[in-house]
């Protein structure tokens, strides 16, 4: 058998599939929050950067902040001085600014006086934030795409501008970041950082995140193989347990467990099927060694009155007797094989949707018994209807005939067996009652089952084998319909036979 | 030798009692478990052959309330061969088992070794001093040549053999050999015993006035 074949082998490559799926879904988005978080750190940085770069750039003095922060707002220049003068110091390392464009003006003359020949002038403390271009660095473009100052080396590419706005873009150039923006007047800013760190920290997350994954898929595998095993344990007990019952110890049974749980209810069917099984194979067990068991009686007979005889010189006459005896056991056995193959083929048929008159059944089998009822000085009368019935009618005939004959028996001399008939739409009944002995209360619940006699010895020597009532039993089950017994010993048994009524009739 | 037999089905009762006439068995026969169980324990048998299947009680019961009281041997009979039914009749006290239908020359056999086995005896053949009684051939030898006795004669020479060294009272032997009532037929013992101690040698039944014969 491949591991595929098993249920847990597929259940766990399934479970291993999913759980891969997830965990690297899971993983994927987690590297990618980690990495947009390493960056945004970054890009603000880099962001806030290039804006001060940006100003600083645009080579505005103290005043200029008037052009580049605050265009709109035009002059007022001493006001604005006041703020940077607190920043002075600072500056000082880079002489100050650039005089030549102190003077204010206008926004539009501003891009006439695109600053070419300007002197990029950074402040030292800014410089110390953009880096030495080792690490971290910085580039400014003139418009149209000429340097105007760089520290990194080489120069990077200048960016090509997108859309005409001033927005600060982002891009990636090795393991460099750069943040980068084009200012009002075309100028190109830009500020670079190496990311390497970064990457290769994201890097170790990924790895990481990789061997947690690999972790918990482990730890999942090893859970849902628990799991299978655990789940999948009783299913192993029952296929144990139906082996060992499919190999005759039918008294075995599944173990339920919880009754509620799925395989509980398996189990609870299972077991119920199984009981059938026990109890149609007793039946079976019981009725062979009943069957054997009336066979063996004749033949022994049979063989004890022969050995008897033959052990010495006889008279004629006790010959004669000896061959009579074994003639009746003889003609014992071949009625009882009769009547077995009739209960067996009857107990095999399924009813076939045929129909008969019961009328005309009850007169036949009334007419056939005739001698019987004559020498047994028993009066027989009817109230009979015509009605069409659904069954066979050899099967119904063997019931009116087992149940007359046994109504006569049971009768004495003198007594009265009547039998009538009642309907409704659905159900006729046909009512056998006598005036004979009755039987016991204890017997009553029995006489159905083969074999069962209530008086042993005389049935038996009168070549009765307790078979004819449970034939009876069988054909109306065979027919759909129903029998039934009620009596009162002493004065009489009441057999009610139920057959449905053929619609097409009515 | 008195032997029950409690068979249900007339026929058979007739035919087993007949043939253990023959072969020599006094035999009452009864055809009810009850009635069964009290001949059993109202007289004295030296076998028991009896049906499982019993109206009244079956053979089982039987047996078991037989066995409280009385040692019997029993030979039961029964239509079921399935093994425990054999172990349960061996367990419950018979001395031995037969399935029907049976082979009357077993059954025979079978009830000669189950008597033997009682009395002690384990092979067919009891030796008395110069004389034998062949058990199985039914037959009494004396210095090897074997000795006419009569039915009757050789029954009470058996029923003795098997109780050797015990007094056997003359009811006794009415009842178990004869099948007779002791009353009516007084002196027809002695007149076997006469014959039997002339045909064998004088000395191998001893009487003891009043009381019965023994061998010693």
């Amino acid at each position: 058998m491949k591991w595929t074949d098993s249920i847990r082998g597929r259940l766990l490559l399934w479970l291993g599939l999913l759980l891969a799926a997830v965990l690297s879904g899971f993983g994927m988005a987690a590297y990618q929050l980690q990495r947009t978080q390493l960056f945004a750190g970054m890009d603000e940085e880099l962001a806030e950067l290039v804006s001060q770069l940006s100003q600083e750039a645009r080579g505005t003095p103290p005043s200029g902040g008037r052009e580049g922060r605050e265009p709109g707002f035009g002059g007022g220049g001493p006001g604005e001085r006041m703020p940077r003068d607190r920043e002075g110091p600072d500056r000082d390392g880079f002489g100050g600014f650039d005089e030549p464009f102190g003077p204010p003006g206008p926004p539009p003359d501003f891009e006439d006086r695109s600053p070419d020949d300007r002197e990029l002038k950074i402040s030292s403390e800014l410089m110390k934030r953009l880096g030495d271009g080792q690490e971290a660095g910085f580039a400014v473009w003139r418009r149209g795409g000429t340097l105007r100052g760089s520290n990194l080396i080489p120069v990077p590419n200048y960016p090509s501008r997108a859309g005409h706005d001033t927005l600060v873009r982002f891009r990636h150039r090795g393991h460099w970041r750069e943040a980068y923006h084009f200012t009002e007047i075309g100028e190109c800013v830009l500020v670079g950082r190496d990311g390497s760190e970064e990457i290769a920290e994201l890097h170790r997350a990924g790895i990481r995140l990789g061997l947690a994954g690999v972790g918990v898929l482990a730890i999942g595998l090893g859970g849902g193989w628990w799991l299978a095993t655990r789940s999948l344990q009783p299913i192993d007990e029952m296929s144990r347990t139906a082996r060992r019952i499919s190999e005759g110890r039918l008294s075995e049974r599944v173990p339920v467990g919880s009754p509620d749980s799925e395989l509980g209810r398996l189990a609870t069917v299972m077991n119920t099927t199984f009981d059938r099984l026990e109890s149609a194979f007793d039946r079976q067990r019981q009725f062979t060694a009943d069957a054997s068991h009336e066979l063996r009686t004749p033949l022994t007979l049979m063989i004890s009155e022969a050995q008897t005889v033959l052990s010495r010189d006889r008279a004629a006459a006790d010959y004669r007797e000896a061959v009579e005896q074994c003639l009746e056991a003889a003609v014992r056995m071949r009625d009882l094989t009769a009547s077995l193959l009739q209960l067996a083929r009857i107990e095999g048929e399924l009813g076939e949707a045929s129909t008969f008159e019961l009328r005309a059944c009850v007169r036949t089998e009334i007419e056939a018994l005739g001698p019987r009822i004559e020498s047994s000085g028993v009066r027989v009368d009817t109230d009979l209807l015509e009605v069409v019935c659904l069954g066979d009618a050899i099967r119904a005939g063997r019931v009116v005939a087992n149940l007359l004959g046994n109504a006569v028996h049971h009768t004495p001399p003198g007594g009265r067996v009547v039998l009538s008939m009642e309907r409704d739409d659905v159900f006729v009944v046909l009512v056998v009652e006598d005036t004979g002995s009755g039987i016991a209360a204890e017997d009553l619940p029995h006489i159905f089952e083969r074999f069962y006699r209530a008086d042993k010895v005389r049935s038996r020597s009168e070549g009765r084998f307790g078979l004819g009532l449970a034939i009876c039993k069988a054909a109306m089950e065979a027919d759909g319909g129903s029998i039934m017994v009620s009596s009162k010993p002493g004065s009489g048994t009441r057999f009610e036979v139920r057959w449905k009524v053929d619609e097409a009739e009515c | 030798m008195k032997i029950l037999v409690v068979e249900d089905e007339p026929r058979l009762l007739y035919n087993l009692s007949r043939a253990l006439r023959e072969e020599g068995y006094v035999v009452e026969g009864v055809p009810r478990g009850d009635e069964g169980l009290h001949q059993a324990m109202e007289q004295d048998f030296d076998a028991i052959v009896l049906d499982v299947m019993l109206p009244g009680l079956d053979g089982w019961e039987v047996l078991e309330r037989l066995r409280r009281k009385k040692e019997t041997p029993v030979l039961m009979l029964t239509a079921r061969d399935a093994l425990p039914d054999r172990v349960r009749g061996l367990d419950a006290g018979a001395d031995d088992y037969l399935v029907k239908p049976f082979d009357l020359p077993e059954l025979l056999a079978r009830l000669r070794a189950v008597i033997r086995r009682h009395a002690g005896k384990g092979s067919s053949v009891i030796e008395l001093g110069d004389t034998v009684v062949d058990l199985k051939r039914r037959q009494v030898l004396r210095d090897g040549e074997g000795v006419s006795l009569t039915a009757r004669e050789y029954a009470i020479v058996e029923f003795l053999a098997m109780h050797r060294g015990r007094l056997v009272t003359r009811t006794e032997l009415y009842e178990r050999v004869f099948d007779e009532n002791a009353d009516t037929l007084s002196n027809v013992i002695d007149v076997h015993v006469f014959a039997i101690r002339k045909k064998l040698r004088p000395d191998l039944i001893v009487t003891r006035r009043g009381q019965g014969y023994c061998i010693e």
